[in-house]
């Protein structure tokens, strides 16, 4: 299960540096230090469709894949998740992420030119 | 036995109203955080304990001289085919009324838990697939993204994750302090800690209190982690680590400046920490296991 992760992760690692769609065959070729054979890309190409991540150009006859949204995308996507504060921040414990006023912000750029005193001085004393 | 519900009416008043309005006032609280968590966690149960206990207490009176006495009356005379149980309306529908809230309670508990896990595992994955490691700690994982941000998804396979952002904005020294930071998190179990408070307070949101009950206990949560962390790294340096990146963030144009001035209060506390104080945690450990005690003495001894 670990390796099929890791399978997945080198397949959009692929896609998401890759021009334009790929074949089955572009990837097995992109990836020539793992030896695979195409029916395990394949496999791994529809468990990535069923979750969404990867999209299948069907005009053409080789069936041509794409991925669904940029790595960005998604780690935009990621962080409001983490990060909303409006749920109940079900999935994150997310402490350098809290929202500050831009008064706060202020006082705060004081507080680290306070720290960033103390630190010099830790190490020049 | 009146005495006895009346004096558990009061405490679960006092537990749900002055109590949770004054204690995130108390100045002391950032000496001993830990501490202060276990009380929280105590004015909750014990809150919980106080209500349902008397409405249940109220309702099986009328069966026997005690209330394990009471329920075994009870549970015999509904095995034998009384559904009241012998309890005329009023008592019948105290008792359905305690049952029913305490049945929602626990459910809301476990449904949010159930929640929680399957959010963090579909997030993990995600994480895992479009994140990098970071070069720094192969543990950690980046995800390509401005706006710095550090974040830990705890339980069974916990992951730190930061953005780019964040890892252009702090130095080496900086970063430590901020991984040392979210894996005390971790090392802490704070999911388990803040998980009942963020799960009721969605479902009592008519209740002010529990709503303030949560923002203390994150805050406390903060504070223990910041302590944790700096087991490992300098305190100046977490405060340098979290004071710039207080200073940068910028806040959202729509949402303009919602800061709860949390993040200035733990740069301070970094700065100039308050002296720790041994009888102070005893003092805040002691009133919590008497919370837990007093109503549960009250209600077994009691004489109904």
């Amino acid at each position: 299960m670990a390796r099929l992760g890791e399978l997945e992760r080198a397949v959009m690692e692929v896609l998401w540096s890759a021009p334009d769609s790929c074949t089955a065959r572009d990837i097995v070729a992109a990836l020539p230090d793992r030896e695979l054979a195409a029916t395990t890309v394949l496999t791994v190409l529809s468990r990535l469709e069923r979750k969404d991540l990867v999209s299948r150009d069907r005009d053409s006859r080789a069936h041509r894949y794409r991925p669904t949204a940029t790595r960005e995308q998604h780690a935009a996507t990621l962080m409001r998740e983490a990060l909303d504060t409006a749920e109940d921040r079900s999935a994150a414990l997310a402490s350098f992420a809290e929202q500050v006023s831009p008064g706060e912000a202020e006082e705060l750029a004081a507080s680290l030119a306070e720290a960033l005193h103390r630190r010099s001085a830790a190490r020049d004393g | 036995m009146t005495l006895t519900v009346v004096a558990l009416t009061l405490l679960a008043v006092a537990l749900l109203g002055p109590v949770p309005a004054l204690l995130p006032r108390a100045r002391w609280a950032a000496a001993e955080p830990r501490a202060t968590l276990v009380l929280w966690q105590a004015v909750g149960l014990s809150a919980g304990l106080a209500v349902l206990g008397a409405a249940a207490a109220l309702a099986v009176a009328p069966l026997s001289d005690t209330l394990l006495g009471a329920f075994r009356v009870f549970v015999g005379r509904v095995a034998a085919g009384e559904p009241t149980g012998g309890l005329g309306p009023f008592h019948s529908t105290l008792l359905v009324v305690a049952v029913v809230l305490t049945a929602r309670l626990l459910g809301v508990l476990a449904l949010s838990a159930w929640r929680t896990v399957r959010a963090r595992g579909r997030h993990r994955r995600m994480v895992d697939l479009v994140g990098r490691p970071l070069r720094a700690d192969a543990g950690s994982l980046v995800l390509d993204h401005p706006a710095p941000a550090a974040y830990c998804l705890p339980g069974g396979t916990p992951r730190v994750v930061l953005t780019s952002g964040a890892v252009e904005m702090f130095d080496d020294e900086e970063l430590a302090a901020v991984l040392a930071h979210e894996r005390a998190h971790l090392a802490e179990r704070h999911d388990l800690v803040v998980l009942p408070f963020a799960a009721w307070s969605k479902a009592l949101p008519w209740l002010p209190t529990v709503r303030r009950s949560r923002t203390a206990v994150d805050r406390l949560v903060e504070m223990v982690a910041d302590d944790r962390a700096c087991a490992d790294c300098d305190r100046t340096v977490l405060a340098c680590a979290l004071a710039r990146f207080g200073a940068a963030s910028a806040p959202d144009g729509a949402l303009a400046a919602t800061g709860s001035g949390a993040v200035l209060v733990r740069v301070h506390r970094l700065l100039d920490p308050p002296r720790r104080s041994a009888r102070l945690r005893y003092a805040l450990l002691s009133a919590a296991a008497l919370l837990l005690v007093l109503p549960t003495v009250a209600l077994l001894a009691t004489n109904l």
